[in-house]
């Protein structure tokens, strides 16, 4: 009774707070509702067995675990193709950096004003601008400590 | 110097270099290259996330995809030709970023892309022998994987696992769509062979490892080799590419969602230079 009243309460705690997508939610809630079920009526495992045809209520057991892995797969399904996803995110962002890098040193040249504010030190200008800011940034840190 | 009867000079050619790491072989490794090659060759180095100063050491001027994390070789060579693709270059150059690739060979490996009427030519140790040591275990892996390859699509190839190739644009469209994460290089052959690519080999000489570290150790090399082995089974079983299938008279494959040009690199929309 707990264990089917938390679930159902944890999901939709879930949902409220954004963390859960409302198809999860259902999922979830139907997971829940046969527990809050057989809570109420405790032989309902006994009942559904006979009707069902199953001899031994281990095989019961044997069912919901199938069902478990189902739900399991169907989860490393969708996070195979999320990893895929941002695999492809990551390789377009370092890509469109590379790009914005060339934009930014054309520009940089086609205005004099700020060809001669630039450090003409620029140790690497290959290097994208953020990640000179942030060695330069780590390394002001390192000499704190 | 390098205009040859087979040598287009318009080619457009682009170095791919992984680096991981690497900040000792990958400065040298741009400066050889940009020597060995020319001028309509540009030299991309892909720094996967490296958590050293490799970033620092490319030389300036050279193109550098800094990738937020870590990919896995798969996921950074395939940043490489995506980048190909995008800005349209007619060969892809791979290279490794631990120097053990010599600049010189990259023409005999071109050379021979451009005179055969290969789509991916493979620069193998092992076709021109005695000349590159290797210990006995990792000479029996790759010759195992290479035996598997020839039973299960008919290829020869002695040298599968190396990471010195060199592909034509139909390939680096094939390749920007889609490819293999882990060990890439020998699903790769075999996934071509079977999507209607000819993959050939060049015998290329190869130095021997001096820094960093490699990306398959000795004591993982069992390991990787039943990965590979199962990797390349699971292969078979399923369509060589994904969506838009690649096959041997399809001269663009479907690109999906890929279909964005960028302006050409150094010159920039009017409206942004006002701006």
């Amino acid at each position: 009774m707990i264990f089917g009243g938390s679930l159902l309460l944890l999901a939709i705690r879930r949902l409220k707070q954004f963390k859960l997508k409302e198809r999860f939610t259902l999922l979830f809630m139907l997971l829940g509702l046969p527990f809050m079920v057989l809570a109420v009526w405790p032989n309902g495992v006994e009942y559904l067995a006979r009707i069902s045809g199953i001899e031994q209520k281990t095989v019961m057991l044997l069912c919901v675990s199938i069902f478990l892995i189902l739900i399991i797969f169907e989860l490393l399904t969708i996070v195979s193709v999320m990893e895929q996803k941002i695999t492809t995110l990551a390789q377009m962002v370092g890509i469109l950096m590379e790009h914005q890098r060339l934009v930014d040193r054309h520009l940089d040249g086609a205005s004099p004003k700020r060809v001669e504010t630039r450090k003409p030190e620029h140790p690497n200008s290959a290097t994208p601008r953020w990640r000179s800011g942030d060695s330069a940034g780590s390394s002001s840190s390192d000499q704190a400590h | 110097m390098h205009k040859r009867s087979w040598f287009h000079p318009e080619l457009k050619g682009l170095v791919l270099i992984p680096a991981f790491n690497e900040r000792q072989s990958v400065g040298k490794l741009v400066h050889r290259l940009r020597r060995a090659l020319p001028a309509t060759f540009d030299i991309l180095v892909i720094d996967d996330g490296s958590t050293d100063d490799t970033l620092r050491q490319v030389p300036p001027g050279t193109a550098v995809v800094s990738l937020p994390f870590n990919l896995g070789i798969g996921g950074a060579m395939q940043t490489g030709y995506r980048y190909a693709s995008l800005h349209g270059y007619d060969v892809a150059v791979q290279v490794d970023g631990d120097g053990q690739h010599r600049p010189g060979e990259v023409w005999r490996l071109v050379k021979r892309l451009m005179e055969s009427d290969s789509d991916l030519v493979v620069g193998s140790r092992f076709l021109e022998s005695g000349r590159y040591r290797q210990s006995f275990t990792r000479w029996v892996g790759i010759s195992m994987l290479g035996s598997l390859i020839q039973l299960l699509s008919g290829l020869r190839i002695t040298d599968c696992t190396s990471g010195f190739r060199v592909a034509n644009r139909r390939v680096i469209r094939a390749f920007a769509h889609w490819y293999p994460e882990d060990y890439p290089e020998p699903e790769v052959i075999l996934l071509l062979h079977r999507a209607g690519f000819k993959v050939t080999e060049q015998p290329v000489r190869m130095r021997q490892r001096r820094a960093g570290m490699t990306s398959i150790p000795l004591t993982r090399g069992l390991f990787y080799v039943l990965k590979v082995i199962t990797a390349l089974l699971l292969d078979m079983a399923r369509e060589p590419w994904p969506r838009g299938k690649v096959r041997e008279h399809d001269p663009e494959p479907d690109l999906g969602d890929l279909r964005w040009e960028p302006a050409p690199a150094g010159d920039p929309a009017p409206e942004a230079v006002q701006a």
